[in-house]
């Protein structure tokens, strides 16, 4: 398995002609999909889609898992997923801990309860796609605007204690824990503290809303504001290098606005002395 | 301790009805959820039905995605299937005008057909009349859907009234061409039928057959003539892509 090495952009319907066009800027070292999109799809966007499949690598982010919801798994949908992972050969496929379906799918991502069942719950079933597709995948932190009063432990917690038990991989998102520092009050860097450094393979970040003091809506609609640019520097000195994503899924401007902010990652992982070569004082 | 599947199934029912937050959550958050599911899935079902809702109007088609939200079976885990089966939800209601299952139907079938995965590949040229008769198949356009409906609902606008129905039956194909660009066409019935016969069995000679069966007094030769009028015609509009000669098998 060979995961994409430095800045994406996750790819947009709204660029596709614009990609196939003009070419792919060098600054995209690679593209995201959701596997949902695209999955049973044909025509036009298909076929550019084809086209840049062959020029890029491509990371899969999944959004109808629901890992961690207690209807049954859907077996015949991963087996789907592992039929468009092979047949793209795409390596990395990364999803979110949280879950999006009780007796049908709510086609959003809700939060889990932070207990010990659902660290069995998820771990179980995490165990169980990782073994129809055949690889390990990676689960991402999420945004989330509420918390199950029956907790019992914190967010960072939960993710350490889920990703060790189903032995997976963390797809950090950085965005991801700048919105729920608001809306929870935490402090992020503490956060990114607690996490395990060896199980990261991917990184995101993205730009939100600001609906109240204490309340951040995760639009991926906006320009990545600079606290986030601080912690995704943060996590480059603290945990290294990961390849990393510049999401963008509303108000999407034309292509050639957001790659200002792709270079900006590069630039952040350009200027990041790799671990290795750290001298300990 | 709240089991999770309690948990989750009494937080998908307070989201499904939009009702208050269970478990004690706070309401100002559990709202936000409220609105992200709701907006989202009406999305959906939104961008694909532009005529039926203006026919229908703001409110009865408010009132009518909250019902599907609240009652509709979404077992699909792709996005793309959600219009199909709010469709299949409005066919079994039997308080929405009789009209509406007809054009919404008609308005899904651009979406099945922009969506569908068959790829479009044109024959040009091999006139029908130099192939010899009764070993030849058709190919059937992988994409096309068909409706049949009481109503001209593919002249329906938001700015007409909805006419009776009038004993008429009014057939259309809708269909994605080699250059991608979805297409609509208006059918009679005989040649809806001709085309559903040839998406079963692509030979013109069977085709002709099925036809001969349907309509009183008449054989399947004394048809092949209309029939390679028809084909002429839909080749040109690409519903059919091209012909091959039948391979028949021998044993």
């Amino acid at each position: 398995m060979a995961y994409p090495s430095g800045a994406g952009l996750g790819l947009r319907q709204e660029h596709l002609s614009t990609l196939f066009d003009d070419g792919v800027p060098d600054v995209i070292n690679f593209f995201e999909i959701a596997p949902e999109n695209w999955m049973s799809h044909g025509g036009r966007k298909r076929q550019q889609l084809n086209t840049l499949l062959e020029q890029r690598p491509f990371v899969a982010h999944g959004l109808s898992l629901s890992i961690g919801s207690s209807d049954p798994l859907d077996e015949d949908f991963v087996e789907d997923i592992a039929r468009f992972l092979d047949k793209h050969h795409i390596d990395l496929y990364s999803e979110h801990l949280s879950w999006c379906s009780a007796n049908g799918h709510l086609y959003d991502l809700l939060p889990l309860p932070f207990t010990e069942q659902t660290v069995d719950h998820v771990a179980q079933r995490v165990k169980r796609v990782q073994h129809i597709l055949g690889r390990r995948i990676a689960l991402e932190n999420t945004s989330f605007y509420m918390a199950a009063p029956h907790a019992s432990m914190d967010e960072a917690s939960f993710v350490c204690a889920v990703l060790e038990a189903a032995d997976c991989d963390l797809h950090l998102d950085i965005n991801n824990v700048f919105v729920n520092s608001v809306n929870f009050g935490f402090d992020p860097y503490q956060y990114l503290q607690a996490l395990p450094t060896k199980r990261i393979v991917y990184m995101h970040t993205a730009g939100h809303f600001r609906e109240a003091e204490d309340l951040v809506i995760d639009t991926h609609g906006a320009e990545v504001i600079d606290d986030v640019w601080q912690l995704l520097n943060f996590s480059y000195q603290q945990f290294g290098v990961f390849p990393t994503l510049l999401e963008r899924d509303f108000n999407i401007p034309p292509l050639t606005e957001l790659l200002p902010e792709v270079l900006h990652i590069k630039r952040l992982q350009n200027q990041t002395v790799p671990v290795t070569a750290r001298v300990a004082t | 301790m709240t089991d999770l599947a309690d948990y989750q199934r009494d937080i998908a029912a307070a989201l499904r009805s939009q009702s208050e937050a269970p478990f004690g959550l706070a309401e100002s958050r559990f709202q936000v959820y409220r609105r992200l599911v709701y907006n989202n899935l009406t999305g959906f079902i939104d961008q694909c039905y532009p005529i039926a809702s203006a026919l229908i109007g703001d409110e009865d088609w408010h009132n009518l995605s909250k019902a599907f939200f609240a009652e509709g079976k979404l077992h699909s885990p792709l996005f793309k299937n959600i219009p199909e089966i709010f469709l299949d939800w409005i066919e079994e209601r039997d308080n929405v005008p009789e009209w509406l299952h007809d054009l919404m139907h008609y308005e899904w079938l651009e979406l099945a057909a922009y969506q569908h995965t068959g790829e479009v590949v044109f024959h040009e040229g091999q006139p029908l009349a130099n192939l010899e008769q009764g070993d030849i198949d058709v190919i059937v356009n992988p994409t096309v859907h068909f409706g049949i409906y009481p109503r001209p609902v593919h002249q329906f606008s938001p700015d007409a009234a909805i006419p009776p129905t009038s004993g008429e039956w009014f057939g259309v194909a809708v269909y994605r061409k080699a250059s991608h660009e979805v297409a609509f066409n208006a059918l009679n019935a005989t040649t809806l039928q001709l085309l559903q016969a040839l998406q079963l069995n692509p030979s013109i000679g069977a085709a002709c057959q099925s036809l001969s069966e349907r309509i009183p007094n008449t054989d399947a030769k004394s048809l092949w003539p209309h029939v390679v009028n028809v084909l002429e015609q839909l080749h040109q509009e690409q519903i059919i892509l091209g012909y091959q000669r039948r391979t028949t098998s021998t044993g």
